[in-house]
């Protein structure tokens, strides 16, 4: 599943609810699965800015391209740029922006999460919340973010020596993160990236080795017995006669 | 956009001929997921260097890059292994690219200023520009409302074409590194 069908699949949700009042009204399953905007009522522009952010989120367009399109459909509606850069504004370019790329980023996330199998998962069994884009004036409170989420869930599956946000992708900490535990209202309710409006972090993956070294319990207990039919010694023996080098100690 | 790679890696493909087609899809999909990181990790840092445009102009950059190199994925479908690059005009690292006006429309706009370098036309007019075209000028110029001077803001062109440009990604040598260490991160973890 590619970022571009998980957009496909969701639904329209007109709303004359502002930001806040949606997340207490609806319930987060049905805002994941929906698109939406804040004080937005109108089915068509709705049914663009879905078609729009899927073909922006597939890389069809660019994110110029896909503010003209909405906007065009806007100033129809009476909007304009000229009525203020703020995030009220349906028009500015500040807000179009913001609704693009977190849809992006929610579709890109769930995309990951639907990617995952037992072997990547073996492999790869951590992520690490990391700023991937500049910001003008970046959060400064995301470690306290962490701290937060992770002690709401009693540091279940956090790496917890280290400054890095590092978690495994089973812990409850990313549902957290993203629920706001701690008291913060600015977040989205994903247990995925964004977990915060317009933030610039997301995730990376980790792997095992790494992941362990960080003090997480990296077990053997996800990984399916289909997946490693073959015992130790087969693949060590296949690996040799394919002339493939499995690394130190292994081969 | 997704690309499809044909990945020279003969002690792989042995490998995964001698493992069985359980293990094949195993070893796909974490071969796909080590090249989407080295493919996301490869955007990100050419994204700090990709500049030129918006400098040249004085204007911010628009993070084309940057904002979607986290965003990359990967999956398996059927018996190969896709990555998927959110980008607009990622085509040009494969290929030659050439660019024309759009049904309906005479000319590319390419902006020449500031002030409109990753805006289009309908968003200048939408936050209160006059956009005009002088009697046989080759550029849009633009007003905005109260000022007395004009802005030459857009030039026009008929055609752009962008030349093949293989650094977007990394090289053929890179990618297939990557997938074989995802490939050996996974047995390693396997015959732990």
């Amino acid at each position: 599943m590619r970022a571009e069908d998980v957009i496909r699949l969701k639904g329209i949700l007109p709303t004359d609810l502002g930001s806040e009042e949606i997340r207490r009204a609806f319930p987060e399953e049905l805002l994941q699965r929906s698109v939406f905007t804040a004080r937005q009522t109108s089915v068509p522009y709705l049914v663009q800015l879905k078609d729009v952010a899927l073909r922006f989120a597939g890389g069809e367009i660019s994110e110029a391209t896909a503010r003209a399109e909405l906007l065009e459909t806007l100033q129809a509606m009476g909007h304009a740029q000229s009525d203020g850069g703020g995030i009220a504004n349906p028009a500015s370019r500040r807000r179009l922006n913001l609704i693009l790329e977190t849809q992006r980023r929610m579709a890109s996330s769930v995309a990951r999460l639907n990617s995952e199998t037992p072997a990547t998962l073996l492999a790869w069994p951590a992520w690490e919340l990391r700023r991937w884009e500049r910001r003008k004036a970046p959060r400064g409170d995301w470690m306290q973010r962490w701290q937060s989420a992770a002690e709401s869930v009693g540091y279940e599956g956090v790496a917890r020596h280290t400054a890095r946000m590092v978690a495994l992708k089973s812990s409850p900490v990313w549902g957290a993160l993203g629920a706001g535990a701690g008291g913060f209202r600015d977040t989205l309710g994903n247990p995925y990236p964004p977990f915060a409006f317009s933030s610039g972090l997301a995730w990376a993956d980790v792997d095992a080795a790494t992941a362990r070294r960080l003090g997480l319990d990296v077990g053997s207990d996800s990984l399916p017995s289909a997946s490693i039919s073959p015992s130790r010694e087969e693949i060590a023996e296949a690996a040799r006669k394919a002339g493939f080098d499995l690394g130190e100690g292994l081969a | 956009m997704t690309f499809s790679y044909a990945l020279h890696a003969p002690a792989l493909d042995r490998l995964m001929d001698a493992l069985g087609p359980d293990m094949r899809r195993a070893l796909l999909e974490v071969a796909a997921r080590g090249m989407q990181i080295a493919v996301s990790g490869h955007i990100e840092a050419m994204a700090q260097t990709r500049h030129r445009s918006a400098s040249a102009l004085g204007a911010e950059p628009t993070g084309h890059y940057e904002r979607a190199a986290a965003d990359v994925t990967s999956e398996v479908n059927g018996d190969v292994g896709v990555v998927t690059i959110p980008i607009a005009g990622f085509s040009r690292a494969f290929h030659d690219v050439t660019i024309r006006p759009g049904t309906g429309k005479k000319a590319l706009t390419i902006p020449i200023a500031a002030e409109s370098y990753g805006v289009k036309v309908v968003e200048m007019q939408s936050a209160g520009w006059s956009i005009f075209r002088p009697k046989g000028s080759k550029a849009l110029f633009g007003r905005r409302d109260g000022a007395a001077g004009a802005l030459p803001l857009y030039a026009l062109v008929s055609v752009v074409r962008q030349p093949q440009d293989r650094t977007l990604l990394p090289s053929d040598e890179e990618l297939g590194a990557a997938a074989e260490n995802g490939v050996r991160l996974y047995l390693q973890e396997a015959m732990r």
